[in-house]
């Protein structure tokens, strides 16, 4: 890739440069000081901040190319392999309302690891990874967004949701179970 | 429905001869109580009619318990009418509480009486006398909606070979599930591989059923059988395999077979071992040697310590293990004297009998006998040997009673005795090692591998192909881009030779897998002998090709289809003797069994010369259901290919009149499953033949790469039957579809743009990723006949490009006589893919078998021609392939 980044954030060399493998504990000590709560990575989507635990986070990699699967849930972009295994990729974009994204030199796709599956998420940039003590983040009723966000944190500049990978896991696999 | 059908005629008829029987029944009621106390033979042979009837109906009603029940009671009569018994009072009163029971229960399933109702007294009975047996009880559970109806579910792979080798205690089919009691002599894992399903395996208490999941666990058996058994109890106590309930008869009994062994089954023709093939036997005989020497070693340790409950148990396990192997094959006597042995050693297990010497001594020799019997299978002859004095030595250890005069010379023909090596037991015990030996020596070349282990080192072999094909991209782009250096060259050698290697390493690791598809057809000669027998036909069965290979996996699969295919073919393919001799054929009928490689699929053929199928029956009969249509013009090979429609399967009156469709549509659903197709033909008179073409492995699959809209997808090879290209004023719109004349036949026309909604992809797919910058590297293709079509690089927009070609390529794939078009973008070649699942978080899109990882990385979609074309519509014209949504159409005709 020639491209630079346009607007460099804390973790964006990192997550540049570990895009085949990604090691959270060794992040840890260049990014986060204090080690307190739990490890948070912190990424964009169109032009909101969110935060995911860092704990089912497996890798970053640079976006593959995506194939498109008919008749499948609309939150799901498409699958690819990684290094020979099926995954499906969700693009949040979509449940969270926003417009339509395109592909640009910061766009990752973040592995997570759950007890079923691993599946990847598309985001528009990598910014940082914070640690998070429980008194930062504040639960939210789920009503409220209609996402799977498990809470929200307001350390940072602005109030940052915390996106709950088990429930995004249930909600894509339960929507694809009963399209089928 | 039909099922539903048939039940209602089952019963209806039922109820007729049950009201007859009853009749019959009163009126030897009157007989036996009346001044002479006798009954005319006349009467007896009626009674006798009116139950066979009924045991009928129950079988083909699918009332196994019923069946049983009937069936013992059968027996009974059978004996009164042969003058072997009297016909008592009591006999008739087991007779008329069968009877009851019989009506009982059918007029509740005539009631569609809910399933999860708790065995009957007479179900409850059967189920607890195997409380004493040495069979466990087992129960499998199939969720709901697994079967469509209680004859589907009777009718399923999995009672099928439940009822070849267990016996079945209890079926339920209810809204909750199925769940199906029965009692077998194998290990719940040996079973669960055999069924594929989970079998729970249940306690010997009258509780035994609160292990199961729910709803299950609310079963109980009714304890108030044992009062109300009474009635119940003679009927079932009676079934043929158990002791007669006469305690006289009890212990005379296995005697009076035991005498008879000899003479009863070494005049029958013992398999011939010529006819195995020679590798089953080395599997076997290296099982075998496995076993006798666990064997030997329990036994010595047994005489080193009698009072031994582990020793007992191991031989007892052992013992059984080889009654199985030796019963499958079909080798009598060893099924025989290890069963004889099983027994006594489930009596001292449950200390009715102690180990005595004379009891270890008789053992011993019956032990050498079986090995003596492998030792002769091992050489090329027959196993089957006298075993008579085995047997009477055993008996008569039991019994205390010194064993007849023969001991050291078996009394049975002597011309086999010299081939045997029939040595006493004690100062065998060095040949016999010896002979171990020679066992082992022959099997040396063989070990056991964890399936687990293999399966991970295909699949890495799988993975290590794709990077072979990425390699070959790299090269070839290597070569057009920077000229003619050294070290291209080298790459290229480097490449060339990595890609022989790896072909080598996938053959041989392919191979491993590979077992000959005769393991599956072995058992198919005792099938076809016992049903022939059965049916009072005579049948040969030939066994072509039994040395083709393919995967494990596929040949434990395809021997269940395989069953009901043969099945079918004995029981409606080949008519009776009588029959024949009237047409002018042989009285004894053939059925051909043949397997043969055929590139990377192997074909194999079931071919019977009875009676064949009956078109025009098919026809009124699919017309009838509504099927087809009176007016469609099928041929008679679509015709045929009706009766793989489920539905028609069990129309039972199609079956009993021309002859086939039990359980065609099961049959088929599990080829499809193995990615195989399934064909048929026939001919009035002249017989069936079923082709079956299967892949020679799941692992890998070849397919004919295709593009669409710049995704490429999988058409497993299986399923192509050619690709064309046209001009688009070709294809001729009839209604909401698009036909095409080829070869002066109608072929739907169906662009996989609109069955796949492709042209959703750039609403879709926003990420598209770099795709752009992707470039189609043309493949070496084999023997492709795609060779015309350009492979520019194109990602340019589907339409634009469907617009500029003046021709449209399409791909026409089957499933038995189906046929229809897919229209692509493009033909890539053909590549070997190994198919993936989507993963658990995916359900699976319709028309989608899975994922493969190309050469560059991508992944490519394989598609399920089956369910696609399973999903066009029947009506044919005018209307639309229910995948389609929008009505677009095939053919954008330049304006």
């Amino acid at each position: 890739m020639k491209d630079l980044p346009e607007r460099p954030a804390p973790g964006e060399l990192l997550a540049h440069n570990a895009n085949l493998f990604f090691d959270p504990g060794k992040t840890s000590s260049e990014t986060a000081p204090e080690k307190t709560g739990k490890q948070h990575i912190g990424f964009r989507i169109h032009e909101d901040e969110f935060l995911m635990p860092m704990e089912p986070v497996r890798e970053i990699l640079m976006p593959p190319t995506i194939t498109f699967v008919p008749r499948s849930d609309p939150m799901l972009e498409g699958i690819i392999a990684l290094r020979g295994e099926i995954m499906p990729v969700l693009n949040l974009r979509r449940i969270l309302g926003f417009p339509r994204g395109h592909t640009v030199a910061t766009t990752r796709v973040i592995i997570v690891r759950t007890e079923a599956d691993g599946l990847g998420v598309i985001v528009d940039d990598i910014t940082e990874f914070v640690w998070l003590s429980e008194a930062e983040i504040e639960n939210v009723e789920q009503s409220v967004f209609g996402a799977p966000f498990s809470g929200v944190t307001g350390t940072g500049e602005k109030m940052r949701a915390i996106i709950d990978v088990a429930k995004l896991v249930k909600r894509f696999s339960a929507t694809g179970a009963t399209e089928a | 429905m039909n099922s539903e059908e048939l039940l209602e005629d089952v019963t209806a008829e039922a109820a007729d001869i049950i009201e007859k029987l009853q009749q019959a029944t009163e009126r030897i009621n009157l007989l036996l109580s009346g001044e002479t106390g006798e009954v005319p033979v006349d009467e007896v042979h009626e009674l006798f009619r009116y139950i066979h009837t009924l045991k009928g109906l129950c079988q083909m009603g699918g009332f196994v318990d019923l069946h049983k029940i009937i069936h013992a009671t059968e027996d009974l009569i059978h004996a009164v009418r042969q003058g072997t018994r009297p016909l008592t009072l009591d006999d008739l009163l087991a007779v008329e509480d069968a009877v009851t029971s019989c009506e009982q229960i059918l007029s509740k399933s005539h009631a569609q009486e809910p399933a999860l109702t708790s065995p009957s007294p007479p179900e409850s009975a059967n189920i607890s006398k195997f409380f004493e047996r040495s069979e466990g009880l087992f129960a499998v559970t199939a969720p709901p909606g697994s079967y469509a109806s209680l004859a589907d579910l009777e009718s399923s792979e999995a009672v099928d070979a439940l009822r070849r080798s267990c016996d079945i205690l209890l079926i339920r089919f209810a809204p909750e599930g199925c769940l199906i009691v029965f009692a077998s002599e194998l290990d719940s894992t040996i079973l669960e591989a055999l069924l594929g399903m989970e079998a729970h395996a249940l306690p010997k208490t009258p509780d035994l059923f609160s292990r199961l999941p729910a709803p299950w666990n609310t079963l109980s058996l009714s304890t108030a059988a044992d009062e109300s058994a009474a009635p119940a109890a003679p009927p079932v106590a009676a079934p043929p395999e158990l002791p007669k309930p006469e305690p006289s008869q009890a212990p005379r009994e296995p005697q009076v077979a035991a005498e008879d062994f000899d003479s009863e089954n070494l005049g029958q023709p013992p398999p011939n071992v010529g006819d195995l093939d020679a590798e089953m036997v080395t599997d076997f005989i290296t099982n075998a040697g496995e076993l006798l020497d666990a064997l030997s070693q329990s036994i010595l340790d047994l005489e080193a310590n009698p009072d031994s409950t582990e020793a007992i148990e191991s031989i007892f396990r052992t013992a059984h293990t080889i009654k199985g192997t030796a019963g499958m094959f079909g080798f009598r006597a060893i099924e025989k004297l290890t069963h004889v042995m099983e027994n006594q050693f489930d009596r001292v297990r449950k200390g009715q009998l102690v180990a005595t010497p004379p009891v270890v001594d008789a053992i011993l020799f019956g032990f050498d006998r079986v090995r003596g019997m492998f030792a002769a299978l091992q050489k090329g002859q027959s196993p089957e040997m006298p075993i008579n004095d085995a047997l009477a030595r055993l008996h008569g250890a039991e019994t205390g009673v010194p064993p007849p005069k023969a001991v050291e010379k078996p009394a049975g023909c002597p011309a086999h005795v010299e081939a045997a090596p029939a040595h006493p037991a004690p100062d065998a015990e060095k040949k016999d090692n010896a002979d171990g030996k020679g066992k082992h020596d022959s099997s040396a070349g063989t070990i056991r591998v964890d399936l687990r282990r293999l399966d991970s080192l295909v699949n890495l072999v799988g993975e290590l192909v794709i990077d072979r094909t990425r390699f070959l991209q790299i090269e070839e782009e290597l070569r057009s881009q920077s000229m003619d250096s050294d070290l291209v060259h080298t790459m290229s050698e480097a490449v060339l030779l990595f890609g022989r290697h790896m072909n080598e390493v996938q053959n041989i690791i392919m191979k491993i897998r590979m077992v000959p598809i005769g393991n599956a057809f072995f058992k198919f000669n005792r099938v076809v002998r016992d049903l022939a027998r059965e049916c009072n036909k005579e049948i040969d069965l030939h066994i072509q090709g039994g040395e083709a290979e393919l995967d494990k996996t596929l040949v434990e699969e395809v021997g269940d289809p395989l069953i009901h295919l043969i099945r079918n073919a004995v029981d409606h393919g080949i008519e009776s003797p009588d029959v024949r001799a009237g047409k002018g054929k042989p009285r004894k009928g053939n059925i051909h069994l043949s397997a043969q490689q055929d590139g990377n699929m192997i074909v194999i053929q079931v071919r019977d010369d009875g009676k064949g199928l009956q078109v025009d029956r098919i026809r009124e009969k699919a017309i009838k259901q509504g099927l087809i249509k009176e007016t469609d013009p099928l041929s008679e090979k679509e015709i045929f290919n009706l009766i793989f429609e489920p539905g028609f399967s069990t129309a039972e009156q199609v079956t009993k009149i021309s002859g086939r469709g039990v359980g065609m549509d099961v049959v088929k659903k599990s080829i499809v499953k193995l990615k195989g197709v399934i064909d048929l033909d026939s001919a009035v008179d002249k017989g069936t033949t079923i082709t079956i073409k299967l892949p020679l492995t799941l692992a890998i699959i070849p397919s004919l790469m295709v593009e669409t809209a710049g995704e490429s997808y999988a058409l497993p090879l299986v399923n192509v039957v050619e690709s064309i290209r046209i001009s688009p004023e070709e294809i001729q719109r009839i209604g909401n579809s698009d036909f095409v004349r080829l070869r002066n036949r109608a072929l739907p026309l169906f662009r996989l743009t609109d069955l796949f909604g492709l042209h959703e992809i750039e609403t879709r797919l926003w990420y598209r990723g770099f795709s752009a910058g992707t470039k189609w590297v043309r493949k070496r293709m084999t023997g492709d006949e795609g060779d015309e079509t350009q492979l520019t690089p194109t990602l340019s927009s589907p339409l634009a490009s469907r617009r500029n070609r003046p021709r449209v390529i399409f791909v026409v794939v089957g499933v038995g006589e189906k046929r229809m078009g897919i229209v692509v973008d493009q033909l890539l070649g053909q590549q070997e893919i190994v198919i993936k699942s989507l993963g658990p978080l995916m359900s699976r899109p319709d028309g989608i078998a899975g994922a493969c990882v190309l050469g560059n990385g991508r992944v490519a979609l394989v598609i399920d021609v089956g369910e696609i074309i399973e999903a066009v519509p029947r009506g044919g014209a005018g209307t639309a392939h229910p995948f389609i949504q929008s009505k677009e159409r095939v053919d954008e005709r330049p304006a």
